[in-house]
Formats: C-alpha cells, sequence, structure tokens
C-alpha cells in the first residue's frame, strides 16, 4: 500500500536525485506546497523548487545551502528553531536518497499490481512489499535488499503471470505429481489433515489441500462448534490454524474449546480451564475475531498463511462479512468472495472451512425439513466455487443433541452420511445414525437375558 | 395404499412422520417389546376438558405391546393396557393443529387393577361361554 508519506518522499527523492529537467518539471508544473502534508517533506520540496526555478543543479548539499540563507519564519511552519530544523532536514534529505532505488521500485511495482486482476495477486505483491521494507527498516543494505527483492518479485510474477509451472501443467508433469502423492501415501505419510471424526473423514477422505468446504447449517445447529473442533484437532497434532470468526470471540472460542458451561460455578471453570490450558500448552492456533469486510478478509488470510504458516483456515462465516456499501449486488458480491476464497485455497494449497448459514424460512417450508444446496443464504453460487458442501441439521423434533451430517455436494466423489451426537460439555462425537422400520415390520431383540 | 406414519428403530424408539414435519419421538419399547414407555408433561399434553391423556391410534391399533407406561414428571408413572385404551378411550381429532389421529384415556381409567379387572371379566366370560357349550354337548 501507497502511503501519503510514501509519495511525499517519492517526490522530493526523485528531484534530489534526478537531474533531468524535463522530470523535474513535470513534478513541479503539476504540484504546489500544499500538496505536502509532512512540514518537513514540504520545506525540502520548497528548497528543489528554488533550485529549479534559480535554474542551479539540485543536491543534497544545494538545498542544505538553500535553506541556511532563509530565515527564521521560513521555518515556522515545523515548529522548530532554524538551528535545529537544518540538521533535521539534512539527515532526512540523506535517507531520502538512499531508500530511493527502493522507493522507486514499490512505486512502479505498485501501481503495476492495480492492473492484476485477483485482490490475492494484488495483495501478495504488497505483502512482498511490506516484507521489503521490514528489511530495509531492519537495516539490511538497499542493493542487497533490492537484488533479493527481484528474484522474489520474479518468482511472483511467474506464478502470476503463469510463466512457472503453475498455470500450465504438462499431462506427464500432472501424472508426475499424482505420483508422488501416490508414493507419499504408500510410505504412510498422509497428506491431508482429518477432521477428527473417523465416520465424516470417511464420508470426504479428509480435508485436502487446495479445496474449498463449506458447511451449512441452520442456526443453533453446531456448524461453528464443528468447525472449530476441526480445527483444534488439527492444532492438536500441531498444524497451524488460523480461526476468523466474525460471530464469537476468541475468548467464547477457547472457553468451548475448555468445555466451559457459562452456568457453571466459577471453581470449576477455573479448573476445566487450567486443564484445557495444560492440554493446548504451545499449539498454533490463531483467531482473527470481529467484523471482517471483502478488502480485509485477504489481508488477513494471507497474513495467516504467509507469516503464522497457517495449513488450515477456518472461516466463520459467510454472510457476517461485511459488504462494502458501493456494492450495487451484494449476490454478486458473495459469489465474488467464494471464486476469490477458493483461488486463494488453490494459490496457496492449503484446505478452507467456510462455514454458511441457510435462510431458515427456506427450510421451514420444506415437506421434510431437510436442507439442501439451494438454501445457502445470500449466494445461489456457492456449489459451483466449492469442492465438497457439509449439511448439518437435526433430523428429529424437539432432539437438538441428535445431529446428522451429510454431504450436499462432492466434486471428488465424496457421499454419504454421519451421525453426531452433542455432548453436554458442547463436543461433537460420533453416533450411530438412526435406521428406522415399520412399525409392522418391527421385530424387538431377542432377550437373552430371558424374563421367566 | 395407507402407509405407515410410525416407525420403530433398532434400539426400540418409536418415531411418527407427519407431513411437513420433522419425525418426533413419541416413546419406546421395552427389550421385550411387550411394553410401550411414553413421557408426559401435564402442562403439555394433559387436555383439560376431559381430563385425559391421548395416545397415538395407528401405534395401539397395529402395535404388539400389551403394557403402556406413561412417564410423569418427578418419577410418577400411570399405567394401563393397550386393549383398555382401545376399549374405554375416546376419539379426538386435532388435525389443524398439525397433530394425527389420537385416543384419549380419562384419568381415572389409568391404573393396574383397572385394566386387570377388565382382563378378570373377559377371562370369566370366557369360562362361562366355555361352560355354557360344554352343556350343549351334553344336551
Amino acid at each position: 500500500m501507497i502511503t501519503q508519506i510514501d509519495a511525499e518522499k517519492f517526490v522530493v527523492g526523485f528531484l534530489l536525485t534526478s537531474n533531468v529537467r524535463g522530470v523535474q518539471y513535470l513534478l513541479t508544473s503539476g504540484l504546489n506546497e500544499d500538496c505536502f502534508s509532512d512540514a518537513k517533506f514540504r520545506l525540502l520540496y520548497e528548497g528543489c523548487i528554488s533550485l529549479y526555478v534559480q535554474r542551479k543543479e539540485i543536491n543534497i548539499l544545494n538545498v542544505q545551502t538553500f535553506l541556511g540563507e532563509q530565515d527564521e519564519n521560513h521555518f515556522r511552519i515545523a515548529g522548530k528553531t532554524k538551528n535545529e530544523i537544518i540538521p533535521l532536514l539534512s539527515l532526512l534529505a540523506s535517507e531520502i536518497v538512499d531508500e530511493f532505488p527502493f522507493l522507486k521500485m514499490k512505486m512502479e511495482i505498485f501501481s503495476a499490481s492495480t492492473f492484476l486482476v485477483k485482490e490475492t495477486q494484488r495483495l501478495k505483491v504488497s505483502f512482498l512489499l511490506q516484507k521489503l521494507h521490514q528489511q530495509l527498516m531492519d537495516g539490511m543494505d538497499v542493493t542487497e535488499m533490492l537484488n533479493a527483492g527481484t528474484s522474489e518479485l520474479l518468482s511472483l510474477a511467474h506464478s502470476i503471470n503463469g510463466i512457472g509451472q503453475r498455470n500450465y501443467v504438462s499431462l506427464a508433469d500432472a501424472i508426475k505429481e499424482a505420483e508422488e502423492e501416490i508414493k507419499s501415501e504408500l510410505s504412510s505419510k498422509v497428506n491431508w489433515l482429518s477432521t477428527g471424526l473417523p465416520e465424516v473423514d470417511k464420508m470426504i477422505h479428509g480435508l485436502h489441500n487446495e479445496r474449498l468446504y463449506i458447511i451449512g447449517a441452520e442456526a443453533k445447529v453446531g456448524k461453528s462448534l464443528l468447525s472449530n473442533q476441526i480445527a483444534l484437532f488439527n492444532a492438536k497434532q500441531n498444524i497451524s490454524v488460523g480461526i476468523i470468526s466474525m460471530e464469537m470471540s476468541a475468548r467464547e472460542i477457547v472457553n468451548r474449546f475448555a468445555g466451559i458451561s457459562q452456568w457453571s460455578n466459577p471453581e470449576e471453570k477455573q479448573r476445566t480451564l487450567e486443564t484445557f490450558k495444560q492440554e493446548a500448552k504451545g499449539k498454533p492456533i490463531y483467531f482473527r475475531q470481529g467484523g471482517t469486510s471483502t478488502k480485509s478478509l485477504f489481508s488477513i488470510l494471507q497474513n495467516l498463511v504467509t507469516e503464522k504458516r497457517c495449513k488450515l483456515i477456518v472461516l466463520d462465516y459467510l454472510q457476517l462479512i461485511q459488504l462494502s456499501e458501493k456494492s450495487r449486488n451484494a449476490v454478486d458480491e458473495i459469489n465474488t468472495v467464494l471464486s476469490e476464497l477458493k483461488s486463494f485455497a488453490v494459490e496457496n494449497q492449503i484446505p478452507i472451512i467456510l462455514v454458511s448459514a441457510l435462510l431458515t424460512k427456506q427450510v421451514a417450508n420444506k415437506s421434510n425439513k431437510k436442507p439442501s444446496r439451494a438454501d445457502i443464504a445470500g449466494t445461489g453460487r456457492a456449489i459451483n466455487d466449492c469442492d465438497c458442501m457439509l449439511m448439518m441439521w437435526t433430523p428429529e423434533e424437539e432432539d437438538r443433541k441428535n445431529i446428522e451430517i451429510f454431504v450436499e455436494h462432492g466434486r471428488n466423489g465424496e457421499h454419504g452420511k454421519a451421525g453426531l451426537l452433542l455432548t453436554d460439555t458442547l463436543k461433537l462425537v460420533p453416533t450411530t445414525l438412526r435406521e428406522a422400520t415399520p412399525l409392522k415390520e418391527y421385530k424387538p431383540k431377542p432377550n437373552y437375558g430371558g424374563n421367566w | 395404499m395407507e402407509t405407515s406414519n410410525i416407525r420403530v428403530t433398532q434400539s426400540g424408539e418409536i418415531f411418527l412422520y407427519l407431513p411437513n414435519q420433522k419425525p418426533k419421538k413419541i416413546g419406546w419399547f421395552n427389550e421385550n417389546g411387550d411394553t410401550f414407555h411414553t413421557q408426559r408433561n401435564p402442562a403439555k399434553h394433559f387436555h383439560r376438558n376431559s381430563n385425559s391423556y391421548g395416545f397415538n391410534y395407528e401405534l395401539l391399533r397395529d402395535g404388539n405391546f400389551s403394557r403402556v407406561v406413561v412417564h410423569l414428571p418427578f418419577g410418577e408413572h400411570l399405567e394401563t393396557s393397550r386393549e383398555h385404551i382401545l376399549e374405554n378411550g375416546f376419539f379426538l381429532y386435532f388435525k389443524e393443529q398439525g397433530f394425527e389421529k389420537q385416543r384419549f384415556l380419562a384419568l381415572s381409567e389409568f391404573g393396574k387393577e383397572k385394566s386387570e379387572e377388565r382382563e378378570k371379566r373377559l377371562r370369566e366370560r370366557e369360562a362361562k361361554d366355555n361352560q355354557q357349550t360344554l352343556f350343549s354337548q351334553v344336551a
């Protein structure tokens, strides 16, 4: 992201380093002193302009001489005396000249990145720039940093423009990749993540990289609970997990993880939390709480993946993402988020679990009350973008503890259903599904105990 | 063809399937399948006008059980037999409220003695009939 300070620094830097009068003319004609918000940059810019008008060479030494010739009133804007400000300005000017190659690169890359179509790609470029800037602040030499940055930029450009392998893969390469996957499976190296629920794993064959999973359910069925449980299970296997929760705070999620009931007494709560604290010590799980807009969502995701090395992301939930006010059509924006989430999963090679609410009224009007793919609130395109859609519902009236989870859509042949039981400690445990027979065909189990 | 609205799971739980509603658990069978257990909350299920509790008619008609146990709050329970409800109960059908056809039994008709009384009466009548046939053979 380019800030106002960056832009001001860039203009001053250009004037101080470039001796081409054409460029200097462009920078002086379109701007004036009021364009500068920072007093120090404004003073330096004024110095450069005066030198330009006097047809003198613009450099640090000449700017210093010019500033020395000015009276005390000239520096009133900076709130410091002439003797205080001139050394500061000289130091700043030399810093700007040193940093200018990086600044120039940053400006060029950033302006070029605005032409990228995908938000995720733009963010990648932005993150790379941030990283390079951090290296510069840590004292890395500009030339060294530029060299390192160039190679990273090239590899990034490859992946974005398809010069690299990821966009054009030959059949032979694809077969090779598949072979490697099978080889790793043969050597009992599991390359997919487990949900922690064997029956669900059997249905969907685990959580695979590059896939977008949607868990849909009506309110109060346990969709957030399930997704958070999957996250905790993987974190316990030392797999870095990120949870973006727009519904609950991190504290509330931790209470759920620990199985703390809000009605239990404080001593009991403390005991339970202490046990959980021991269990969860050093487990890599990162939360992002509170509202998230469509714009910031992908920068958060990128942050979790690049900085925290998250291998699984849980997003709770789709309908709570704040849409931009300018958006003419909310459905279009949700659709865009969905397709970008899918491409984010593919580009970063991670599975994403997206929780989604359903249209309660639509489900209630159905004869069997069973949710389906068309009931996802806010979008009808979820089925196109996700790889696997899981639905949860309570098949029985007045029994909210027996939950059925089934595959509504599976791009890779996922199918089946499983039973889950909600325990008193707010955990979902596997249970057998009830297979009911008509009354006339029912035969009680033989009673071996014998009632003689 | 009439389809059954009642289904029973392997563990003996009985579910009622009504149109436009999720299955409703209405009770359970014991291990032998000869007793139907059900729960009733007086505040919710008691029919004040007739002073009675209702039971699914289809279950009473087609079921193979003989004993009915109604579990009430605070560990109390009422007991009767299937035949007794069919014989001494009465129909009430709250179709518009989304309920199935039910046979109601007044609170005064519950109890082991009442259902046993009926069985006793039946046995006596049976014995009497047998006697008559015996005499007719002699005659």
